[in-house]
């Protein structure tokens, strides 16, 4: 029998996320999806879900409580079973920007345009377009798949180098203003969201005012401001921009960078595209292989 | 890369296809040898000056009867006059003409027995340059003696490939004659070209200027090499940004793009386009579809012009009359006075760039957005107009507010499609 997921208190921001719902970009709806994709399939798989399946993504502690059936319920792939109107509380995440909670089954809200993702701006998917309050209830799916322990390895290692692809306006920057962004030391701006995530750091400079017009954007690609302070593309990123892209961080490496917090390091390596879509291979063979 | 050019085989027919020479960027004249005499020279250096098209000497075994088909017995010193006297006359008649002659290419049995012997290799070269000099580039076999020779003397060089020869297996041409020679389905022409054209071995595709349907042959080969050479750059590993040749119709170039195999989606920015896929599985070259298009312009469904009622009350108005040095009432008169037709959609969901707005209020962003733009403000940015679906930062320039309009919907996404036609009806 199906059941509900009792939303009883938030702590932060927290809203149901998906794999994301590429292929509408055309809408200017961008691919939306997890800011950490690693910690959603650890979370999913340890419920026997699909890594993509709908999950809850908070910022800050959630209270939660499960109706209408037991659950198996994952934190990060962290799982236990929870009764039927049993209470539970989610801490606020401390070595990670967000935090995933997975219930066997998923969260069964609306697909709408392909994804059960929120996006905020557009006031669109998840439930009701919003982040969750105190109060609200989200229906669940049916369980039944096999609970499976993946292993993060170094994926999200907050030491690790950020693996880049220079480009493709790297020729508006000189070599001096590529080559601080591959030596110099940055940290994360409070400052960040799903929509991008600032960095501070050397000023990376350039004499561009921003191309008059807008050109295509991807989550991941590097945009700088007429400031000389690097923005790193999220999920939930305007679908075109105008500022020029130093360069974009590789599929592989979009939850290894916005798993970090606030302050935390940040360097940046670039690589090939062969090593890149070499890495895309290994994170996909490790994370999103059929249960 | 840089870039490869057609080179076709000219002034060899008393009725060839001017067309030809607007698809060549090489026009190689027959200067005597096989074929051609002082009026066909001069016709062909006419059409090359009308084009633009750049001229080269074609020189040949003298064999007008056998079309310069058959290998003959002429010895290197010999070789060297005959080679000199050709090229001279076609210079000749091009100084006069004020076209220069930049190329050459020995024709038919020539190029292919001159690249299996040093002497003969060198005794053309030499000739040529006796000619034509050393500022001109040599088009000839991609290894081998002609192309030994052509360094010896420290002539440029272009390795060439045949987009309309039939190749076996190793790579080697499929001798005249036998079955598979020559290509007369441009599709297979399209398959070389790229294949010749993005191997790194060849510098120059030729299309042969004598065969039935070679106006269309060379209308591919060259649309295939001017689409090969539009700048494509990765944006990341997952997305591919195309500079949007000039002429293509918008939305018919979104959904060609999206059509292709692995491509998940495709967006058209204005000066871009841009295929977005799964970083294991990248798609075929998507610039080939921009060819076709460019060759067969698909046909276009013209939806009638949607109007958006607007009320000119937006907290930009004023600084934008002031900027533009006209009343404000002019101001709204000259943005709702013409249609405008959707550019891209993108930025957020359902933003349609409308264009092009009057240039006597195209007024540039603001220097700071703002942090928060209310739903159906109504803003211009340089030559665009628009409507935010949503509210949101942005740094356009607010002039009104749109009454009862719906931008974006979860069931259709964006309203506004690429190319839709959009007016503006004053509403006070």
């Amino acid at each position: 029998m199906a059941g509900w997921l009792e939303i009883a208190g938030v702590g932060g921001p927290a809203t149901v996320q998906d794999a994301g719902r590429p292929g509408q970009m055309h809408h200017g709806v961008p691919t939306g999806g997890p800011l950490v994709p690693e910690l959603l399939a650890l979370a999913n798989r340890a419920v026997g879900n699909a890594w993509g399946t709908a999950a809850l993504e908070a910022f800050g502690r959630l209270e939660l409580r499960v109706r209408g059936r037991g659950a198996r319920v994952s934190v990060d792939g962290r799982a236990f079973a929870v009764a039927e109107g049993e209470a539970f509380t989610v801490p606020a995440p401390e070595n990670t920007s967000v935090r995933y909670v997975a219930v066997d089954g998923g969260l069964a809200v609306p697909e709408v345009l392909g994804g059960h993702g929120t996006l905020l701006v557009a006031r669109l998917g998840g439930h009701e377009g919003r982040a969750l309050r105190p109060g609200d209830t989200v229906p669940l799916g049916e369980g039944g798949g096999t609970p499976e322990m993946l292993e993060p390895g170094d994926a999200l290692d907050v030491a690790a180098p950020i693996r880049v692809m220079l480009g493709p306006d790297a020729e508006r920057f000189d070599p001096a203003t590529v080559s601080t962004l591959l030596t110099g030391a940055f940290t994360v701006s409070p400052a960040s969201d799903r929509v991008g995530m600032r960095l501070k750091g050397p000023t990376l400079t350039h004499g561009d005012e921003g191309a008059g017009t807008s050109r295509p954007m991807v989550r991941g690609v590097m945009q700088v401001t007429l400031s000389g302070e690097p923005i790193v593309l999220g999920p939930d990123h305007p679908t075109t921009g105008g500022y020029p892209l130093i360069a974009a961080v590789i599929r592989a490496d979009w939850g290894r960078l916005c798993a970090r917090r606030p302050g935390a390091p940040v360097r940046f390596h670039a690589v090939s595209l062969e090593e890149a879509r070499e890495a895309w291979r290994r994170h996909v063979e490790r994370f999103r292989s059929p249960p | 890369m840089t870039e490869c050019l057609l080179n076709i085989d000219l002034g060899e027919l008393p009725e060839e296809d001017e067309q030809l020479y607007t698809l060549a960027h090489v026009a190689n004249i027959a200067c005597g040898g096989h074929a051609g005499d002082d009026a066909s020279m001069r016709r062909a250096l006419e059409a090359c000056s009308r084009h633009g098209t750049r001229a080269g000497a074609h020189p040949s075994y003298e064999d007008r009867e056998g079309f310069g088909r058959k290998a003959l017995d002429v010895t290197p010193e010999v070789m060297r006059g005959q080679m000199a006297a050709q090229c001279s006359r076609l210079a000749r008649l091009a100084s006069g003409l004020g076209v220069p002659v930049r190329y050459a290419k020995p024709h038919g049995a020539l190029y292919h027995s001159a690249n299996a012997s040093p002497a003969l290799a060198r005794a053309v070269v030499d000739g040529v340059v006796e000619a034509l000099g050393r500022g001109i580039t040599f088009i000839g076999p991609g290894t081998g003696a002609l192309r030994d020779a052509a360094r010896e003397v420290g002539l440029a060089y272009a390795r060439e490939g045949f987009a309309d020869r039939g190749t076996r297996p190793d790579g080697s041409l499929i001798p005249r004659g036998q079955p598979g020679a020559v290509l007369t389905d441009p599709a297979l022409a399209r398959e070389n070209t790229v294949r010749l054209a993005t191997g790194g071995t060849v510098d120059t595709l030729c299309v042969h200027g004598d065969t039935p349907g070679a106006v269309e042959m060379a209308r591919e080969v060259r649309a295939t090499l001017d689409a090969l050479a539009l700048p494509a750059e990765p944006l990341g590993d997952g997305a591919l940004r195309l500079v949007l040749p000039e002429g293509l119709e918008r939305r018919a170039t979104r959904e060609a793009l999206c059509a292709l195999p692995r491509v998940v989606d495709a967006v058209i920015t204005e000066e871009h386009a841009c295929v977005y896929f799964d970083p294991a599985a990248p798609p075929e070259e998507p610039r080939l579809a921009l060819a076709r298009l460019l060759r067969i312009p698909p046909p276009v469904d013209e939806r009638p012009p949607t109007t958006i009622r607007v009320r000119y009350d937006g907290p930009d108005l004023a600084g934008v009359a002031e900027r533009a040095g006209l009343p404000v009432e002019e101001v709204a008169r000259l943005h709702a006075a013409r249609e405008y037709s959707v550019r891209c959609v993108g930025f957020l969901p359902g933003f349609a760039y409308l264009g092009e707005v009057d240039p006597r209020i195209a007024v540039p962003r603001l220097p700071t957005p703002r942090t928060r733009v209310p739903a159906l403000a109504v803003g211009i940015a340089g030559g665009r107009t628009g409507v935010y679906p949503f509210a949101s930062p942005g740094g356009w320039n607010l002039i009104g507010t749109a009454l009862d309009f719906t931008a974006f919907t979860p069931e259709q996404g964006a309203v506004l499609r690429l190319g839709d036609r959009v007016r503006f009806e004053r509403v006070d």
